[in-house]
This record gives C-alpha cells, structure tokens and sequence, in this order.
C-alpha cells in the first residue's frame, strides 16, 4: 500500500484540479475520494504523488464520460497552425478582470480549464502541461492560441460596443 | 480591476474548497485502520478475483487456439495493421452513412478530434462508425477508393503510449506500409491524428 499521505493543502489543490476538469463543484467530491482509494489501495510508490493523483482523478473522469456518453465536456475542433513561437508568453500579457475570468472559465473546455489549471495554478510550463496530459506539445499552443483569441474576440466586440455607445 | 490573466485565472480556480467535514473524511481514508480495512477487503477480493481469472484465462484460451489468429508483427505498425485489417474484413454497418467529412465530424462528436480530410487520402465516402485502436476511440470510416474498392480509414487521436515512432507528415515523415492476412494499410500522423488507410485489392 501507498506510504506516502496527502497533507490537506494537498487535497485541497487536488479538489480544485477535480473541480477545474469538471466544470463544477458537483460530482468533484467523489472523484477525489475515489480516486484517493485507488491511490492508497496501490503497492507502488510514486516520485510526484501529486501528479499520478491528477492522472488517476483524469482518467476516472474520462472513463465516467466515456461511460455516461456524456458528450458537452469538450469542444474538440480540428487543430489549427500555431507558430512555433507561440506560448504562454503570449497569453501571459493578457489582462482580463475578475467577473471576466469567470465568465471565460466557464467557456472553456474541460481539457481547456485543465490545461489553464495546471498552467496557472500550478505553475506548469507548456512542455510539462503537455507531459502531465499525455499529448503534443503543440495540441496545448493551439488550446492556448484558441483561447486568446476568444479573449481578443471578446475584447474587440467589447470596444465596438463601447464606441457604437458613444455615437 | 484588469490584472494579468493568470493571475485572474489562478484567484477563480483556486476558489472552491473542500468543508471541515469533506476534508476530515479524505484525511480519515489515510489512517491507518481504513487503510487496513480497504487492503483486508481487497485481500479477499484478490484471491477471489485470482480464482475468476484463472478460469477466464483457460476459456480464453481455448478460444484464442480455436477460432482467432495472434498478430505475428508485435510492433506497431504490425499490432495496428492487425486491428484495423481484421475491422475491415468483418465489415460491420456503419452508425452514419455520409458522403461528406462535414457530417461525419457531426456525428463523431465524442472524440478528442474531429474527423477530417487528409492531403493523402482520396475516396468517396459511405460512413462511419465508433470504434477503437490500441484502445483509443476512433472513428472507423469506409469509403470506395478510386478503383471503386471498398476500404477502412481508421483516425483516431495520437497519444505516445500506443502510437509512438509513427510518421508525422508535419515533420516530413511519410507513410509507412504495414500488411496482415494479406492486406497492406498505410499508417501516418497528421495534426496530432492517427490515420490508418487499408490498401485491399478487392
């Protein structure tokens, strides 16, 4: 069995992570905890607990999905092109207020919010978001590359508005 | 008031929290005496479940010697021409006829990807269904190639743990040939999709 025991900021990240894949607080709870019994059920001792704990609660989530033939949790759209200088920076200086990030983190896709999760919450770069998720590089710079633009999008409509406001 | 983004993204998604009592109980499954409860009841389930497997593994056994062939190439490309050519030869019905991609990718609304056209790929469409390759869901699309010559186009999204050192045309990979019973198919990458194309004859 698992020696190592998860400290309760752990489990709490581990809660938000829950929350961040599934779009709510709803159903987060159980996750975690079933994915907890499966960790510590396990024989095997891991290098980053935390990571194969993400892993476990992500792949449980998957399988419900895919068992539930739930099928809104993800807005998969063909990848496009990215420059090959695309990355955080250029999202980074992007500023958005609070009601803003709300309104964009519900928009989002479930692979969208666990990516901007591990990006902003935990401090992952695109290449360790791209290792702990199990794909290439260059699908998570085109998530990123998707979101920015809806977030420039949704700027330059804010302005037309504004200045139609205005006249 | 307009901060960096990720400032802005951390603050909202680092909003929910587990209550005193969520918390004491997920701190409670790591004592000790639930430990031993969970391992106690998964001891009796292994020796159990050990008993089933046995018995599985002989039925499957004698099935897998009577009625199915074993993959004679065990690497990829060899595993994945097994899959997919014996899925062509059993020629399920399609879940969706269609002659175009745009309704294809309406109906494979369950994958990571939606299914598309590929730069090597020439055919007229008949369908599609939902199926798997190495485990990955995919949609298995058959068409009638140029010849007229029914054939299986198998996409499915690319992951390194079941799909790793296949071609990548973005890297100027090309296809590589594979065959089983006697069926070539052509296996390559493209925008981060597995693409799978039989070769039959007839």
């Amino acid at each position: 069995m698992s020696s190592y025991r998860f400290s309760p900021a752990e489990l709490q990240q581990l809660y938000r992570y829950a929350c961040a894949i599934l779009g709510t607080q709803q159903d987060a709870y159980d996750l975690l905890q079933s994915g907890l019994e499966k960790y510590l059920k396990q024989n095997k001792e891991h290098s980053n607990p935390m990571a194969y704990m993400r892993t476990i609660i992500r792949n449980a989530h998957i399988d419900k999905v895919r068992h539930d033939a739930l099928i809104n949790w993800d807005d998969y759209d063909d990848e496009q092109s990215v420059s090959a200088d695309l990355n955080w920076n250029a999202i980074e200086q992007l500023a958005i207020d609070q009601d803003e990030a709300q309104h964009y983190i519900a928009q989002m896709s479930g692979i969208e919010r666990e990516i901007m999760f591990l990006w902003a919450v935990e401090g992952y770069s695109t290449a360790e978001v791209a290792q702990q998720l199990n794909m290439p590089k260059n699908t998570v710079l085109s998530r990123i590359y998707r979101l920015r633009q809806k977030i420039k999008d949704n700027t330059a409509q804010k302005r037309e508005v504004s200045c139609e406001e205005k006249h | 008031m307009k901060k960096n983004i990720k400032d802005s993204l951390k603050q909202e998604m680092q909003q929910p929290t587990l209550d005193d009592k969520q918390l004491q109980a997920l701190l409670d499954m790591q004592s000790t005496e639930q430990l031993v409860e969970l391992t106690g009841a998964r001891q009796y389930w292994q020796k159990f479940s050990t008993a089933a497997l046995l018995l599985l593994m002989l039925g499957l056994g004698f099935w897998l010697g009577g009625y199915q062939q074993q993959a004679d190439d065990k690497s990829i490309p060899g595993l994945i021409a097994f899959e997919v050519v014996n899925n062509h030869l059993k020629d399920k019905p399609m879940d969706v006829s269609t002659k175009t991609f745009a309704q294809l990718q309406g109906y494979f609304t369950q994958l990571e990807f939606k299914p598309f056209n590929s730069s090597l790929w020439n055919g007229n469409l008949i369908g599609g269904r939902y199926c798997s390759l190495r485990t990955s869901p995919s949609a298995q699309i058959r068409y009638f190639d140029e010849k007229g010559v029914k054939q299986t186009l198998y996409q499915t999204e690319y992951s390194d743990q079941y799909f790793s050192g296949l071609p990548e045309l973005e890297s100027g990979g090309q296809p590589l040939l594979a065959s089983a019973k006697g069926i070539e198919v052509s296996i390559w990458v493209e925008k981060g999709v597995v693409f799978v194309d039989t070769l039959a004859d007839e």
